[in-house]
């Protein structure tokens, strides 16, 4: 039980927070920062987590798991420190936050998921909540259309999801991941199985955007509150690759000799397509969504790698992805808040008008480009020198040749910010904004500076993962 | 510590830069730690002891891919370590009447400052490339905020090129890491496990990998095209460092990291090394002979120099007998004395071209002309930077010139007999440039020419100082150098 605390505290929280907005009308902005102190308060008792399995083995509790959940933590308390102008603003009510809460502890279940049937329940407190999220600036035309499109993208890549998990059932008698495992390791596969791990491949596709089941994405990331899209692409891709790498590269590890060069090349086609759409966008909100499409592209190359060295690279990647991810759309969110808009033109000049923001977003830009010293390049480089380790020369040549063709479009966001000239007046970011973005900031130079502590946490996970 | 300290107080002093608010705090804050920087460097110049690293540092950074803080100089570092902090200070020094943003100009070189030292200083390859992308960064600002009129342009091509490079490099030395048992990315320690040993296919690749990234940087011919849009573009300064000292960082390159490391492959490859230096040097020289643009033709007369560097570092790298030993060390002395001069000269060359263009806003030489009546003070140091650079005998660039083509001669005559060439037509570019500007008939477009004043005096006098001193006795620098070169030939 104690394994589970986090959850609970997170779950606790949500109903708190509801509670709190039922007793006590128009306090949305207190429980706002309650919710960030009790989200803190939640990544204290993962310190405290006592590796086992919960409930007749469906739930685990590993050092995999934690980190993932750390990262959780942190990402949702900033996506909340995001919301805090827009919710003024829209005057929405606290059942927001309670909503984003559930995210948080939908993801926290996911990644601690052993099970099928656990891990499809927990995915769809995820999808359902984010539907929901997403449609939540109502009389928005674009947000209720985002809503849409990712209520039918998301149940359609539901039920090809949940088909191929009854498919691996149907094949290996067994939900539970570890017995999937071992029921695999037996025989040589069988064309249900194969079937199976196609449709549960193609069924994460969805989720993490994958080219070429990504069409929903730009359209929902610039039609969503700038919050939530800032949430959907770490948190959301953070918990598809922490499944992806459990049920792909573990349970179905024996497999990985078919899947590979399927990965592989998903991999290479989706960071080249996400990084030269993105060169064309104006409105930042899309272009980070390729961007994002075109990360999702690098990390598909850890699923190709023997299990623990991937594991350790994508804890790694997603960890600094996360921050620097984060970081840019809070300086965008801090930027439209101020009535700019969300074109790359809002960025005009920005060194003059507000130069710690101009610095927080070069720095998030060179993370997300790998250009050191901030935390990307350690990413890029343990992810590619990975590969390379694996034997994946041509993966990695692939990779490297992606990070110029991204630094192109990062570019033009720091051109327009340093070179261009605007007599646009100054930003004046609210408070809990500049707490998020000297968060994020922080956390990309220390772990850019000194990854070492954050490199031996994900290779211990990794190391425990694969026994 | 020495280096550390070296290495950080542009670093420390661009923090301060950023809490300023007066212009003339900044400036002065950018001198100290410049002109901090630049004493460090001498007192490192003056403690060195030949042979072997000096002052070397290393501590644990991140144990888990084998990656230390390793910093250290040898032969080879330390001239071109005085080089960037010689012109670093004298950039500051030149700017003192920037006006446009000043905070950011200062800020930025103190920073650019910092990612070239780290760069001569490290001795760990991901340190080296940390410092190696660092340098980037500022560089783009800097042409791409106070340059010219295509400055967008130059800026990203400056940076795209530079990056493209930069990954190859990356992807070098990931093949070297997991080549190497045990993993690791320190340099001497590479340097005595030669990792590549024996595989010569895949040390091949590896070669043309870091190859790529290093021959952006110099530039080698064919990848020198973004070097004249950066020069054209850049604003002084930035022509200063950029031909100074960050084109240095790719032929040193070669000598710390290909040379040593891979020392088979660089012995099969050393001829198709020796064909672009050789196409470098002549090209590069006329095309320099076609520009009428002040700045182009310093820009392409870069190309041809480097190319002098990087012939001297290809008859290194086809060393194959003992006997030719002395021939290679020779030309890798004089690589590395090029490098060196090329920097004092031709950061000498963009700040004159900088000093009048300021005056008369013309860069265009056939618009020139009698400036040895107008400003007299000018025209004196015009020429003896312009015979510095067309190598005459008593001033610098002689020296590495004349060590370069007597020690490749020894190793590959033909290719050095058509790389005299360059000495030929750089003669007569520099002339006929010197000719343009300086006699004739004073031109009516500027009847007032201001003569350089103290401070730019000053600057280049230094420069101009160095020039002779290297020239007449170039003795004391040699001998270091040849303690560097000395150990990774393994004399």
């Amino acid at each position: 039980m104690f394994a589970l605390l986090p959850e609970l505290a997170v779950l606790a929280l949500a109903l708190a927070v509801l509670l709190g907005d039922l007793l006590r009308k128009g306090r949305a902005r207190e429980l706002a920062w309650l919710s960030v102190a009790g989200l803190a308060g939640a990544f204290l008792l993962t310190l405290r987590t006592t590796y086992g399995t919960l409930f007749t083995e469906t739930l685990v509790a590993d050092a995999f798991g934690v980190v993932l959940k750390q990262l959780f933590l942190a990402g949702t308390a900033v996506v909340i420190l995001l919301s805090m102008r827009e919710m003024e603003r829209f005057a929405w009510k606290a059942e927001y936050l309670s909503l984003v809460l559930f995210v948080c502890a939908g993801m926290m279940l996911m990644v601690s998921a052993n099970e099928l049937i656990t891990l499809y329940v927990a995915l769809e407190i995820v999808t359902i909540t984010l539907f929901i999220l997403t449609a939540y600036r109502k009389r928005d035309a674009l947000s209720v259309e985002a809503g849409l499109k990712l209520y039918v993208q998301g149940f359609a890549s539901s039920g090809i999801l949940l088909y191929g998990l009854s498919l691996l059932y149907g094949a290996t008698n067994t939900t539970y991941l570890p017995a999937i495992a071992q029921a695999l390791a037996r025989g040589s596969p069988t064309a249900t199985l194969l079937l199976g791990a196609v449709m549960v491949l193609a069924g994460f596709g969805f989720k993490l955007s994958i080219v070429p089941f990504h069409m929903w994405v730009p359209d929902v990331y610039q039609g969503a509150p700038t919050p939530i899209t800032a949430f959907l692409s770490v948190g959301s891709k953070a918990a598809g690759f922490a499944v992806a790498m459990r049920v792909l590269v573990l349970a179905l590890g024996s497999l990985q000799g078919h899947l590979i060069v399927v990965l592989g090349a998903l991999a290479v086609v989706t960071m080249f397509l996400g990084n030269l759409l993105a060169i064309s966008q104006n409105n930042v909100k899309r272009l980070l969504a390729y961007s994002t499409i075109a990360h999702v592209g690098y990390m598909l190359l850890a699923l190709v790698m023997s299990p623990k060295v991937g594991a350790a690279s994508l804890l790694f990647y997603l960890a600094v992805y996360t921050f620097a991810n984060l970081l840019a759309f809070a300086v965008l969110i801090a930027l439209s808040d101020a009535g700019g808009g969300e074109d790359i033109s809002a960025f005009s000049g920005l060194v003059t008008r507000s130069p710690w923001l101009a610095v927080a977003m070069v720095a998030a830009l060179l993370s997300l480009g790998g250009i050191p010293p901030v935390a990307g390049f350690v990413g890029k480089f343990y992810l590619f020198a990975n590969a390379v380790r694996e034997g994946f020369l041509l993966l990695a040549l692939a990779g490297v040749v992606n990070t110029i063709i991204s630094m192109y479009y990062y570019l033009r966001i720091v051109r327009e910010m340093f070179i261009v000239k605007s007599a646009a007046p100054a930003v004046l970011p609210s408070f809990a904004l500049k707490v998020a973005v000297a968060l994020c900031l922080a956390a990309i130079v220390f772990f850019g500076l000194y990854p070492a502590p954050l490199l031996r946490s994900v290779e211990y996970a990794a190391a425990l993962l694969v026994r | 510590m020495t280096l550390s300290a070296m290495l950080f107080l542009p670093l420390a002093g661009a923090f301060v830069v950023a809490m300023l608010k007066r212009e003339r705090d900044i400036k002065f804050t950018a001198l100290a730690a410049s002109g901090a920087t630049l004493l460090l460097a001498l007192f490192a110049w003056l403690r060195f002891v030949p042979g072997g690293l000096n002052f070397e540092e290393q501590y644990t950074w991140i144990p888990q891919i084998g990656v230390s803080y390793h910093l250290g100089v040898d032969g080879i570092s330390l001239p071109l370590v005085f080089l960037t902090a010689l012109l670093g200070f004298l950039v500051m020094l030149y700017s003192w009447k920037q006006k446009e943003r000043v905070k950011e100009y200062f800020l930025y070189f103190l920073v650019l400052e910092m990612g070239m030292l780290g760069v001569f200083l490290a001795l760990d390859l991901f340190l080296f490339f940390i410092f190696w992308e660092v340098s980037l960064v500022p560089m783009y600002f800097i042409i791409g905020i106070w340059g010219g009129p295509r400055k967008d342009y130059a800026a990203i091509k400056f940076f795209m090129y530079t990056l493209a490079g930069s990954v190859a490099l990356l992807l070098g030395i990931f093949i070297i890491y997991f080549k190497a048992s045990p993993h690791t990315l320190d340099i001497p320690l590479l340097v005595k496990l030669s990792p590549l040993a024996g595989s010569l296919p895949l040390a091949g690749l590896v070669f043309w990998l870091l190859f790529v990234g290093f021959a952006v940087k110099v530039p080698s011919f064919p990848f020198h095209t973004w070097l004249p849009d950066a020069h054209v573009e850049a604003p002084t300064g930035g022509s200063v460092i950029l031909a100074g000292v960050l084109l240095k960082m790719g032929g040193y390159g070669f000598i710390r990291v290909v040379l040593p490391i891979l020392p088979e492959a660089s012995r099969q490859w050393a001829w198709a090394v020796a064909i672009l230096a050789v196409i470098s040097i002549v090209y590069g020289a006329l095309v320099a002979m076609a520009q009428s643009d002040f700045k182009k033709l310093v820009a392409y007369s870069s190309v041809s120099h480097m190319g002098y560097v990087m012939l001297g570092v290809s008859s290194a790298m086809a060393l194959s007998s003992p006997e030719m030993l002395r021939s290679g060390v020779t030309a890798l002395n004089g690589a590395v004395l090029q490098m060196f001069n090329h920097g004092i000269i031709t950061g000498a060359l963009f700040f004159l071209v900088g000093i009048i263009y300021e005056r008369t806003h013309n860069r265009d030489l056939n618009k020139f002309g009698g400036l040895d009546q107008k400003v007299p003070l000018y025209a004196a140091v015009m020429t003896v930077v312009g015979f510095a650079a067309l190598g005459l005998p008593g001033l610098n660039g002689f020296v590495g010139e004349f060590l370069v083509f007597l020690g490749s001669y020894g190793i590959q005559p033909l290719f050095t007999a058509i790389g005299l060439l360059g000495i030929i037509i750089g003669a007569a570019y520099m002339l006929w440039t010197l000719q343009r500007m300086l006699l004739g008939k004073p031109r009516v477009e500027y009847p007032h020419l201001e003569d350089m004043d103290v401070r730019e005096l000053v600057v280049l006098a230094v420069l101009v100082a160095v020039m002779f001193m290297v020239g007449l006795y170039p003795a004391p620098i040699l001998d270091i150098i040849n303690s560097g070169t000395l150990a990774i030939l393994g004399g």
